[in-house]
This record gives structure tokens, C-alpha cells and sequence, in this order.
């Protein structure tokens, strides 16, 4: 009697140990910490400028995370100077090298915030960026390779196409950072924002999940920190 | 007998609560040439190392800044010195070794050191849950080397080389960026304090929280 009460709905006994897998697998688990000036500032405009270091995957990185900070500092009302035209002012450095021998570190701050009409400049490189995909099987029945070349297509590209199966997206994400006051030459502010997580892709959920969303989680926040300068 | 078998079992708890917490490791060798203790002013130049120089050096100012240092903005001073290293193959320039170059660099700024170095070991680590609010992860070392010249005799005044190598069993005393943030607290240490010992030290569990607490009162 009882073995057939356990065995009569075999979605629950799935379910039950499919939860167990995935439940001691999803967390979410952020650090942070910033110092600031004592005094606040105005602050309408900006450039971003993330380290040029590295190879190609660190420049790819970086610059993932460039247009991410543009779109944060922009939804909170911060004019960004266009990425292009930091980027070609950067590929210039050696002429603004020139100009700028003479002047001391201030001045050449004040310099570089000039040719941006930015109030500050923000400095900004990735500690740790790791995303990975598991995708669990559905049934016993399920094909292996299939799972196993969704799991490799998604660590490689970060673009997860969910085909039915329980998707599991793990990520360490770090970004630090510096802000400059263009008119002093001070740093005004210095911080890190990491998150690491793990979290279940809701199987009923249509289209992608990439770990775009994830890397728009970090910069927010650390824009947030960033604007406690901001005179409000 | 029975005694014994206590011991024992106490040892093997030990024991296995040694191998179960969280764990820290920190190595030191560091020189002072002189008293720095009235420094004020340092920069920070970018780490070398392809993968999170810059963000090293932003822990690094980070931290100097909370042991009141004021530190200036030095993101130009990488360019110019690639532009010195490009410099170097100018024949009027290759007599100059790299602390004369970093010294040519700070008579430009208005810092009492500038501060450099290398990134020597730094990897990304996956992550584990332990707790909603912790994690585990197996060894992570962060590995680097840090030197201050002075900007006005040109000469190597402190260096430092820290290795740090953090696991979390639990995650309740090592957080996910401990080990790179702990590295940069030893620099700030080894620079501030003149009688700053070399360490040779592995802290277990609740021993960390006690080093930490050490280092925010000598500071």
C-alpha cells in the first residue's frame, strides 16, 4: 500500500529530486565597497574609459561593460560622451602626450575633462568575469548530446537557448572603479561591485537569457554608488 | 584508556574543523629604505599584468585612500610611460633605467611617491554556494609585487611582494574578493608601518576575523 502511494505520481518524485539538485545550486552573493570625497559635486556629463590593456577577450570584455555604465549613467540623467569619440581621443594619445608633456597631473586631468566636456571621468576595469551554463536533464530518456552541445554552444557564446531544458546560469562578475573630477584632477570616488550567482532559468520563460542581464545588475549598482557625489 | 579516547576524539574535531573552515595564507617580503611614515601624497600606476592591472590598482588606491592617503589621479601616466618605453629606442633616452624614467614621469605630478608594480598571479574563480548569503570556493592566490620610487632622488625607497592564497570552506570569513582585497590591505600595511614584519602566517576560521581586527587597531 504505502509502496504504491510513493510510486502513483512519478512527476512528484522527479520533481522533488530535480528541486533538491537545482535549490542547493542557486544563490546570489554580492561584495562591495567604495570610498568617497567628504564634499558633493555636479555632475551632468561624464566619459568612460575602461582599461585598453589585455588581449582580445579583455578588450571585449571592457568594452561589454562600457556600453552597460553608459546606459546606467544615462538612465539616471548623466550626459555620457560617445564611446567612439573616446576612443578615437584615445587612439590620439600621442598627440595629446605632446601637448600635455608640460603640464602637471592636475592639469592634464582638467585637460582631458575639457576635450570631453565631462564633469568627471570614469576609469573602470573587470576583476572577474565567469559565466557558465548547466543545463539539467529533463527526463531519463533525454538525449545526452544534445544537452551537452546546448551547454558548450551557451559557455562559449553566453547566449542561452533554452529548447525545453532547465537551464542553470552561474556568474562571478566583478567591475572596479574611479571617478575623476575633471575640474580638479581629484579622484572623487574608488569602488568594486562583484556578484557571484547561480539562478535557475524559469523553464516556461520564452526566448533567451544571456549574461547581459547580470552585467546590467553590476553596473547599475555601482553607478548608484558612484552618484552619492551627485549634488541632487 | 578513556582518557586517551577523549584526546583523541577532541584532536580528530580539531582536526576537522581545521579542514572545514575557511582558511587564509599571507607571505610577505618587504624593504624599507627609509621612514615613509610621513608620506602623504602617493600615485598609483597601473599593475602590469594582462588581466586586472588596472583593477588592482584601483583596490590598491582604494585602500590607501582609508589609511588617509591622498592619492592623485595617474591615468596618463601610463600613457606616458609607453610613450618613454617607445622613447627608450630614441637614442638620447636609452641611458635612463626604468626608475629614472618613473622619476622623469613624477616631476609632473604633485606626489611624494609613485607607486608600481606587477601582477604577478591573479585567476577568476567559480564560484560555490555555502549559504544565500555566502559562498566556497577553492584556492584562489593573488599574487603581487609592488614598488614606490621617490619622485625626487629617483630611488626605489620600499618594495613589497605579497602572496595571498584564500579558500572558502563556508564563506563566513573569507568573502568572495578577499583574497585581492587582503593583498592590497598588506601593501598599505607594509608601506605605513616602519616596523612592519615580513609574514609567514595561516590564519583558520575565526582567526582571520582576529588578524583583521589586529591590523585595523595598529593602523
Amino acid at each position: 500500500m504505502i509502496r504504491t502511494t510513493l510510486l502513483r505520481p512519478p512527476g512528484v518524485g522527479i520533481l522533488l529530486l530535480l528541486s533538491m539538485v537545482v535549490g542547493c545550486h542557486t544563490y546570489e552573493v554580492r561584495q562591495f565597497d567604495s570610498v568617497k570625497q567628504a564634499r558633493i559635486m555636479e555632475v551632468t556629463r561624464a566619459a568612460v574609459i575602461m582599461n585598453p590593456a589585455g588581449g582580445d577577450a579583455a578588450r571585449e570584455r571592457n568594452k561589454l561593460f562600457t556600453e552597460q555604465l553608459i546606459v546606467s549613467l544615462q538612465k539616471r540623467g548623466i550626459d555620457v560622451a560617445e564611446r567612439e569619440k573616446v576612443e578615437a581621443l584615445l587612439v590620439d594619445a600621442t598627440l595629446i602626450e605632446n601637448e600635455m608633456a608640460d603640464l602637471t597631473e592636475t592639469e592634464r586631468a582638467k585637460k582631458l575633462g575639457r576635450l570631453l566636456k565631462a564633469d568627471i571621468i570614469i576609469y573602470g576595469d573587470a576583476i572577474n568575469k565567469v559565466s557558465y551554463y548547466k543545463y539539467f536533464k529533463r527526463a531519463m530518456f533525454n538525449n545526452n548530446d544534445e544537452r551537452f552541445r546546448l551547454q558548450r554552444q551557451a559557455n562559449e557564446s553566453g547566449v542561452v537557448e533554452r529548447n525545453g531544458y532547465p537551464v542553470l546560469a552561474n556568474h562571478a562578475i566583478g567591475l572596479s572603479m574611479r571617478a575623476v573630477d575633471s575640474a580638479t584632477g581629484e579622484i572623487v570616488w574608488v569602488g568594486y561591485r562583484f556578484l557571484a550567482s547561480a539562478k535557475m532559468v524559469d523553464d516556461d520563460r520564452p526566448g533567451t537569457m544571456t549574461n547581459f542581464d547580470v552585467i546590467r545588475g553590476v553596473c547599475d549598482e555601482i553607478v548608484d554608488d558612484l552618484l552619492t557625489i551627485r549634488k541632487s | 584508556m578513556l582518557h586517551t579516547r577523549i584526546i583523541i576524539a577532541t584532536l580528530a574535531v580539531c582536526l576537522l574543523n581545521t579542514a572545514c573552515s575557511d582558511s587564509l595564507s599571507i607571505q610577505t617580503r618587504s624593504f624599507q629604505a627609509q621612514d615613509l611614515s610621513n608620506v602623504k601624497t602617493v600615485a598609483v600606476v597601473d599593475f602590469a599584468g594582462d588581466f586586472g592591472g588596472q583593477a588592482i590598482a584601483d583596490i590598491l588606491t582604494m585602500e590607501l585612500m582609508k589609511a588617509d592617503y591622498q592619492v592623485v589621479e595617474r591615468d596618463n601616466l601610463r600613457r606616458v610611460i609607453e610613450e618613454q618605453k617607445m622613447g627608450a629606442e630614441d637614442s638620447s633616452k636609452l641611458d635612463l633605467t626604468e626608475k629614472e624614467r618613473l622619476a622623469l614621469i613624477g616631476r609632473n605630478i604633485t606626489a611624494d611617491l609613485i607607486i608600481t608594480g606587477e601582477l604577478v598571479r591573479l585567476s577568476p574563480v567559480r564560484y560555490d554556494r555555502e549559504a544565500e548569503d555566502r559562498v566556497k570556493f577553492p584556492p584562489a592566490t593573488c599574487e603581487i609585487t609592488a614598488r614606490a620610487v621617490d619622485n625626487v632622488t629617483s630611488r626605489v625607497i620600499w618594495t613589497c611582494v605579497v602572496n595571498v592564497t584564500a579558500r572558502a570552506h563556508d564563506g563566513t570569513y573569507v568573502r568572495p574578493l578577499d583574497w585581492i582585497t587582503e593583498a592590497c590591505a598588506e601593501l598599505v600595511e607594509s608601506l605605513k608601518n616602519p616596523k612592519y614584519k615580513d609574514k609567514n602566517n595561516s590564519y583558520q576560521g575565526r582567526q582571520i576575523e582576529v588578524m583583521r581586527r589586529a591590523r585595523k587597531t595598529d593602523a
